[in-house]
């Protein structure tokens, strides 16, 4: 199970601030909005572990018993691809551990911008694995859809535990509670569609397959972008 | 010198059948036949060059298939097939490919395990007689390090390396043509190329891009085209003549080696022949003066004409006993905030110093190397006295590097240029013996001269040398600024050489250190400075440094100097100060709802003085403002990060009157509120922002923190007697255990309030599950913990 930790580079802080719930960024001062995307950089520490499975819809074609995902809506949504990768992403707990610190000494405004700035990474790591594995099948003809994760639409994060086995995030550290959350929590998992016409993903796809209507982050269809 | 490859192996293997038993490597061991029979089709279609059967021939790739034992079998078995096909002027290229992991830190391989891999594949292929080391389809350049570094310590045969980009122009890691140039041809390699991915057309830019990059030959071996799907299976559209039509136009972007990739065949190779024999080799422009760094994303180059370049000096433990001791602890999160301080201040080059006493220098450069390089994209200096210290910053950097520094003095000297010389680093050259500091500008050229005949008898050149002018204390030497700018100059007319100095040691012992710093910097700018090491966050320098730039030409009327300026003064101007007779309460309150936090301790210090109460204070000034920023939350005017904001300059205002009066007279408590996140669930952010503002609304918390179970609320709320329980969830996997606290506490008699939240509840749910209230959001929590405790006290 190979991995693959992607290098950030920079911060989105468009997508930070929004994750903090801000329309725009006039209001606060600029100094507190590089702070927290420069902690970021300094405390994430961003990895991916994934795995090419054949895919026969609607199972993950696997050695020693397929995966049939109980989903309608990701049934509906690997269609066309004729393999599936099942992807781990995340930017550790260091990040997490700081963010707690701040809101422990006070640091409020701070540890919320870095909690939004980590948002972010993982958001920004897990497209750059999913733009890597795509490179990688390029040569076979094949091309990658948009990344769907446990807890979109009708896939139960109780799928969690063998979406990470599928995916090796042991290899990255990464694994889930009992409840089936996350730890470290600012990590994803994805199943990311591989064929000979898929479309590729934009940032904000998921907002597409939540039911969450009420989200203060939900983005309307017409926000879903490239950013 | 135009040279034609062969075409694709593994489809050809395909065809016959024998590709997969169990890998197309093992097909030279068990049909070396019809191995060599594939390798003589390309000989009779003309290929001058065939290359052997060993593309994933390294034990790090046939472990997947229980052979990792069986590399120098494979590898002669290959090696032997191939020759058996050649003509009497066949050459014989050792196909070298990707070990098919990622090398730290972009992935789990590490470096030294990659290179041993390559070493152990190369020595077989040399052993077995090949002609050239073909390193190709590399998508990562450190990966491509590893492999050149391995040729080099394998054999003395000429070294073909050959990147994979996308259509970018770039390698999955990031790396273009640039970078790939600038790390590679100092390492020794014959020839550059491109391979794979692409076809002929998406690769002719990015083969006259290499061209424009590199003084050495360039070779391109592209796919018969993008993969199209016809019956569901990808293939290879462009046929033998289609192929045949990109080759004149491939070898007047540059290249001198063509061949063809995946989907081409002996007849691709025959056509594509035919026109390579009609064509010339196209000239190449030389290469700019200089000498030129990169790292893993991009290329740099210092003197030559080329535009100043700041190297950032502040990671170096030295006389900083904060950084020295953290980087003792082993953390490493100070250096990475003074790595990107520094590239957003405008370094270009990162000086990296682990010399603190005591640690393992070599190891710790290493951490810094791979850590720093995945956060900063910028070429470092490795710098260190230890030669084995720069041997680890040297090997482990994903890009062409420079050393800080070499001198005349002896052993050093031979030791760091044949360090220099075998990972392809550039050198700074110090003018010192070892013996007494030299007083005198030609003293210093005297020294230099001697260091640069050694670096050329070690093998490196003029495009490698950078030459140090030795800034000296003008508080203890009068004349020693007069005479480091003189022997810059005389350095310039001496030397083809860029050149460099730490500027800051002149005005070591003086006030006022920053002004002389900038006065050196620019009079040493003037007298050909081209890389002064300095701090790039130190006052003035990155304004003097654009503006020089306007006058030495460097930036071309002043453009970048005038868009820097418009959008400096974009920004939003300070806050005017509060004219002199507003109320001081009205002050504080103003400061407090934009989140000032000084100014709020302060304004709260000066009304206290001023005989304020601390209840009118508290009632007016802050609550006013915690008020007013919740009415502008509510109404989309305010968002969170200024609601925190402000409940932070509330708490610094509070904190300066409990330290004035202490309890006496400080308001009452609004009530008592108990908060958890329930069982199995880990988030806590939501919870602590309600925390922070319930506080600021004036209640008293009791935060039980995350994961609570059921059991330590109610003995909490037993125990506290709160007027309020609130309890937050995030996910819907954890709603029961919500459901099933407000079961135990109502079942045990709790008869106070209960309040809930959390992303994924809503009203509807909340009231399901008999929570009396539910907050959407932290204000909106306030505002009925506030609501609630007044109904019940009336």
């Amino acid at each position: 199970m190979p991995v693959f930790n992607p290098v950030l580079g920079h911060i989105n802080k468009k997508e930070m601030l929004r994750y903090a719930g801000m329309r725009q960024s006039e209001d606060l001062p600029h100094a507190v909005i590089a702070a927290a995307a420069e902690d970021a950089l300094v405390y994430a520490r961003p990895a991916g572990a994934w795995e090419i499975y054949d895919y026969q819809a609607p199972a993950l074609k696997i050695p020693g018993g397929d995966y049939l995902p109980q989903s309608l809506k990701l049934c509906a949504h690997l269609r066309g691809a004729v393999k599936v990768a099942v992807l781990a992403v995340s930017v550790g707990g260091d990040i997490e551990t700081r963010v707690n610190q701040l809101f422990a000494a006070g640091e409020y405004t701070k540890a919320l911008l870095l909690d939004a700035a980590a948002d972010s990474a993982v958001e920004q790591a897990a497209d750059s694995l999913c733009a890597f594995v795509a490179s990688s099948v390029r040569a076979l003809g094949l091309g990658a859809g948009r990344r769907f994760s446990p807890g979109y639409g009708d896939w139960d994060i109780k799928e969690q535990p063998r979406i990470l086995e599928l995916s090796g995030a042991a290899r990255i550290g990464l694994g889930a509670t009992k409840s089936f959350m996350l730890a470290p929590r600012k990590s994803i998992t994805a199943a990311l569609g591989l064929g000979f016409s898929m479309l590729p993903g934009k940032a904000g796809d998921a907002c597409l397959y939540c039911e969450n209507a009420g989200c203060r982050l939900r983005r309307a269809k017409n926000d879903v972008e490239d950013v | 010198m135009l040279k034609m490859f062969d075409g694709a192996m593994g489809t050809q293997l395909q065809a016959l059948g024998i590709a997969d038993s169990p890998c197309p490597e093992y097909a030279a061991v068990t049909s070396p036949a019809q191995v060599t029979a594939i390798h003589r089709e390309y000989v009779e279609a003309g290929a001058d060059i065939i290359e052997t059967n060993t593309f994933g021939a390294n034990r790090l790739k046939l472990k997947d298939f229980g052979l990792e034992n069986r590399v120098g079998q494979i590898v002669a078995a290959a090696a032997r097939a191939a020759r058996a096909a050649c003509g009497r002027d066949t050459l014989v290229a050792g196909s070298v490919g990707p070990t098919g992991q990622l090398i730290a830190p972009l992935g789990a391989c590490s470096f030294d395990e990659a290179a041993s891999a390559y070493e152990e594949q190369i020595k077989a292929l040399a052993g077995a007689g090949v002609d050239y080391i073909l390193i190709e389809t590399i998508i990562d350049l450190q990966e491509m390090r590893a492999a050149v570094l391995a040729a080099k310590a394998a054999c003395r045969l000429p070294v073909i390396g050959q990147l994979t980009l996308g259509e970018n122009g770039r390698t999955v890691t990031g790396s273009g043509a640039a970078a790939a140039a600038a790390a590679l041809e100092p390492l020794g390699v014959s020839v550059i190329g491109l391979n794979c991915s692409l076809g002929p057309e998406q690769l002719l830019p990015l083969v006259a891009e290499l061209a424009r990059e590199t003084a050495l030959p360039v070779s391109v071996q592209p796919n018969a085209g993008l993969p199209t799907v016809v019956g569901g299976k990808a293939v290879f559209p462009l046929s033998p003549e289609d192929m045949a039509a990109w080759v004149p136009r491939l070898v007047a972007a540059g290249a001198s080696f063509v061949g063809g990739c995946c989907g081409t065949t002996p007849a691709h190779i025959k056509a594509m022949k035919k026109e390579l024999e009609k064509c010339r080799p196209s000239p190449r422009r030389p290469l700019p003066a200089g000498v030129r760094l990169s790292s893993r994303g991009g290329a740099l180059w210092l003197g030559g004409g080329h535009k100043t370049a700041l190297i950032g000096e502040r990671i170096n433990p030295t006389g900083r006993k904060i950084l020295a001791d953290e980087l003792k602890s082993g953390s490493l999160i100070a250096v990475k905030r003074e790595a990107l301080a520094q590239a957003e201040a405008g370094a270009a080059v990162l000086d990296i110093n682990a010399g603190v006493p005591g640690i393992d220098q070599a190891a710790m450069m290493r951490r810094l190397v791979e850590e720093l390089s995945a956060i900063v994209d910028l070429p470092f200096s490795i710098d260190s006295a230890q030669p084995e210290a720069i041997e680890a910053g040297l090997r482990y950097f994903p890009g062409r590097a420079l050393i800080n520094s070499v001198s005349g003095k002896q052993p050093e000297r031979d030791a760091i240029l044949s360090i220099a010389k075998r990972y392809g680093a550039a050198v700074i050259v110090l003018p010192l013996t070892g013996k007494d500091l030299p007083e005198t500008a030609e003293e210093r050229l005297k020294i230099v001269g001697g260091v640069i005949r050694a670096a050329k008898e070690a093998g490196l050149g003029n495009g490698d040398i950078v030459l140090d002018a030795l800034a000296l204390t003008a508080a203890a030497n009068g004349s020693a600024p007069a005479e480091t700018l003189r022997t810059l100059k005389l350095y310039k007319e001496n030397f083809p050489c860029p050149t460099t100095m730490g500027l800051s040691n002149v005005s070591f012992g003086l006030p006022g250190r920053e002004l002389i710093n900038a006065a050196f910097f620019l009079m040493a700018l003037a007298n050909g400075l081209d890389a002064p090491i300095i701090n790039p966050l130190a006052k003035y320098i990155k304004e003097l440094l654009a503006a020089a730039s306007v006058i030495n030409g460097q930036d071309s009327q002043g453009i970048a100097f005038s868009s820097s300026h418009v959008s400096a003064a974009g920004e939003k101007a300070a806050p005017a100060a509060p004219p002199g007779d507003e109320d001081i309460l009205d002050a504080l309150l103003r400061a407090v709802a934009r989140g000032e936090k000084e100014s709020a301790a302060d304004l709260a210090a000066k009304a206290h003085g001023q005989g304020r109460t601390v209840i009118e204070i508290t009632n007016r000034a802050l609550t006013g403002a915690m008020d007013d920023i919740g009415d502008k939350f509510a109404r989309g005017k305010a968002f969170l990060p200024q609601v925190m904001l402000a409940a932070e300059a509330m708490q610094a205002a509070f904190a300066v009157l409990k330290e004035k009066a202490g309890r006496q007279g400080r308001p009452p408590s609004r009530g008592k509120i108990i908060l958890a996140t329930v069982e199995g669930d880990i988030h806590d952010l939501g919870k602590n922002i309600v925390s922070t503002l319930m506080q600021s609304g004036g209640f008293d918390i009791i935060d039980l923190g995350k994961d609570v179970p059921a059991a330590k609320v109610l003995a909490a709320a037993e125990k506290e007697k709160p007027d309020i329980v609130g309890l937050c969830a995030l996910m819907t996997t954890t709603l029961g255990a919500m459901g099933e606290c407000i079961d135990l506490l109502r079942k045990s008699g709790y008869a106070g309030g209960i309040m809930v939240g959390g992303a994924v509840l809503t009203a509807g749910y909340a009231e399901s599950i008999g929570a009396g209230m539910y907050a959407s959001d932290a204000l909106s929590a306030v505002k009925q913990a506030k609501e609630w405790v007044k109904g019940r006290k009336v």
